[in-house]
């Protein structure tokens, strides 16, 4: 299992690797030569003077070959800015000030902070948002998904297939506004935007502003799980090993939980896992629709202000979550299945 | 008295084209210590018959007639109470042991299973029955096997964890669902060989149901010969193979691969079986059978009869003398009209 979990950890920091060339070369190379957008200008302000643009890609390293951009970009993702590279974007602050401006993804040409600060600041409403909605779609759809398994062609298999069509042909923007309009506005059950910080001592406030998206949202990967835990269940169900089970006189409930689910739940792991972190990445819908200030919504600001460095460090950011949430998933289905184990 | 008692058994399955009647009106008794074989080729309802017995079919089936288990009639009997005699008076070994073990339990959690669901004993008596269980079939070093998880073990390995989990809660009446099918041969003679060692052993009567009349002629006691959904020949093992009644068990004795034949076309039964769903009048194998004459083709089918001078009881019009002297002569080998 060690073996096995140094492989994958390795193999994911290759694929993290790569996607640091991809993003080094989309947001260097390819877009100043596609678009004639320099870093160095955007970064100087309005209506630089060419001397100030010199000033700038000096001091952001702009005047390097790009090989060696890129291995700075790296040096500092995996280690942070050296002292060298402090003193030269913030000569005379200390550490701890100047970690504000530039971190291990860069400095923000938008806002005099840096990425990581940007990014940590968002990180817990898109967090929040997206362990809610889980929660929820989770609990929604695997009791739906088995049941219909177990009684196919029944009442609640045929409105639960209905519900998975209207989950996913309905945009959850759409969905969103509708339930703004009538849960928020008009009977005002639920805030209309906004959100809170968790606690601990009353988790409350933080949960009542994340309820309405985090079920919106859910609503549509609910269908999704629904329709895998349904159809996963019933191949899993004809087994001979759950036969098997009927055989010794295990309780139909038994062989559903016990026999059943385990085996049918592999897919479904692993469709969960890359879900959340994708999701993790940031709902951008979701996030704009209902005001919440998370990763998602730092994209769109970042990528209207042309904040090169910010849209690169989300980008890379959900990257390297999604690698993470595999790595997760292949440990956790190794749990759940010996036989992943073997090869 | 008979352990099972199966009378008029029919077992309907409610498909989208019709009801197709996969077991019709089938009668037999096992005793306690007998192995009962089941032969007859695929679709003929052997598996049907068995799953009915379990209580295991889908609910698209419907069971008819009488299953007496000692005291209990199975037929009818409300789920609950059926789900308590299985796995505990009455088991099942499958066909494919590399399918039927539940892949992500180990091999103890699984036979620890089929104790503590119908005996209330701790976790540490469990474990020593599953290892007693495993050391029974022949399991070397049964406590570490415990660990272990099905596709760690080979398909032999893994038929006797199937036998001794049938075995665990001393079943009255087993049941093999073709247990060597899948098993390639040295494997199926040792599966074999162990199945026999145990019939003295455990006092359960079996019924082994298979398509294949070695094995027949190797554990069975008495034999009933399936066709379409019905029985047409019950015999003593020895009997059906010296003295065989009925032109289907003529034609499966014929179609064995004989000594005496080397080199030759394996013999085979002209046509296919026909279909359940729409099954011909009068006897079932008429349309097959080289020796039909027109009262087989009609209703009604011929019955169960029993044979002058011997145990056997066949379903078939043919007159005595000439079943006689046609059986004698698929018996010595000879090739049959």
């Amino acid at each position: 299992m060690i073996r096995f979990l140094i492989r994958r950890i390795l193999g994911g920091a290759f694929v993290v690797l790569v996607v640091t060339l991809a993003v080094f070369v989309l947001f260097g190379p390819v877009l100043t030569w596609k678009s004639n957008i320099s870093p160095a200008r955007l970064y100087a302000g309005k209506n630089p003077s060419p001397q100030q643009i010199e000033s700038v890609k000096a001091l952001l390293g702009l005047d390097q070959p790009y090989y060696v951009q890129y291995a700075y970009t790296l040096r500092r993702l995996v280690v942070g800015p050296t002292q060298e590279e402090r003193d030269r974007v913030c000569p005379g602050s200390t550490a701890a000030e100047c970690d504000q401006l530039l971190g291990r993804f860069g400095s923000s040409f938008a806002k005099q902070r840096s990425v990581d600060s940007l990014i940590w600041s968002r990180f817990p409403v898109t967090l929040s948002l997206a362990i809610v909605a889980a929660l929820i779609w989770m609990l929604i759809s695997i009791p739906i998904g088995v049941l219909s398994a177990i009684r196919p062609r029944s009442l609640l298999d045929r409105s639960s297939t209905v519900f998975v069509l209207i989950g996913q042909s309905l945009p959850v923007y759409y969905i969103g506004l509708l339930a703004i309009y009538f849960l928020a506005y008009k009977y005002q059950i639920f805030p209309l935007s906004g959100y809170e910080n968790f606690s601990l001592s009353n988790p409350w406030p933080w949960l009542y502003h994340l309820l309405l998206p985090a079920t919106v949202l859910a609503l549509q990967f609910a269908a999704i799980y629904v329709r895998i835990t349904r159809s996963q269940m019933l191949d899993t169900l004809n087994e001979d090993y759950v036969r098997t089970a009927r055989a010794k006189g295990a309780s139909e409930s038994r062989v559903v939980v016990r026999h059943a689910l385990r085996n049918a739940s592999l897919p479904i792991v692993t469709m969960f896992g890359l879900d959340l972190g994708l999701l993790l990445g940031g709902a951008i819908l979701i996030e704009v629709t209902f005001g919440l200030q998370g990763l998602g919504a730092l994209a769109v600001e970042a990528a209207k202000r042309l904040d090169v460095p910010t849209t690169a460090g989300i980008v890379l950011f959900s990257a390297i979550l999604i690698v993470v949430a595999n790595i997760i998933v292949d440990v956790v289905c190794a749990t759940l299945d010996p036989r992943i184990r073997l090869e | 008295m008979a352990l099972l008692t199966v009378e008029n058994l029919r077992t309907t399955f409610r498909t989208d084209d019709g009801p197709v009647c996969a077991v019709d009106g089938v009668s037999l008794t096992v005793d306690a210590g007998q192995v009962l074989g089941i032969v007859g080729e695929s679709g003929c309802g052997k598996s049907a018959m068995s799953l009915s017995i379990m209580g295991l079919l889908p609910d698209s089936a419907t069971v008819e007639g009488s299953i007496q288990l000692g005291e209990h009639q199975l037929v009818d009997m409300p789920k609950n109470e059926l789900r308590t005699l299985r796995g505990s008076e009455v088991a099942m070994i499958f066909q494919d042991p590399m399918t039927s073990l539940n892949p992500v339990m180990t091999i103890g959690w699984q036979l620890e299973e089929a104790v503590r669901l119908h005996q209330k004993v701790s976790k540490r008596e469990a474990r020593a029955l599953a290892v007693a269980g495993l050391a029974a079939v022949g399991i070397p070093s049964p406590e570490d096997r415990l660990k272990t998880y099905p596709h760690e073990l080979s398909g032999g390995m893994r038929q006797r964890v199937m036998i001794a989990m049938a075995l665990l809660n001393r079943p009255r009446l087993l049941i093999a669902d073709e247990p060597t099918t899948a098993l390639d041969v040295t494997t199926q003679a040792q599966i074999l060989e162990l199945m026999r060692d145990l019939r003295s052993e455990v006092d359960a009567a079996i019924v082994l149901i298979t398509h294949d009349l070695g094995v027949v002629a190797e554990v069975c006691d008495e034999v009933a010969v399936m066709y379409a959904g019905r029985i047409v020949e019950r015999a003593p093992v020895d009997e059906l193979f010296a003295r065989p009644q009925h032109p289907y068990t003529w034609g499966l004795l014929a179609s064995l691969p004989g000594r005496n034949r080397a080199g030759e076309r394996l013999h085979q039964i002209a046509g296919s079986p026909p279909s359940l769903m729409n099954p011909p009048a009068g006897c079932r194998f008429a349309p097959r059978c080289a020796m039909a004459m027109d009262v087989c083709r009609a209703d009604p089918a011929p019955v169960l009869a029993a044979v002058a001078g011997s145990d056997t009881v066949v379903a078939c019009h043919l007159d005595a003398p000439t079943r006689a002297r046609e059986g004698a002569r698929v018996a010595s080998g000879e090739e049959s009209a």
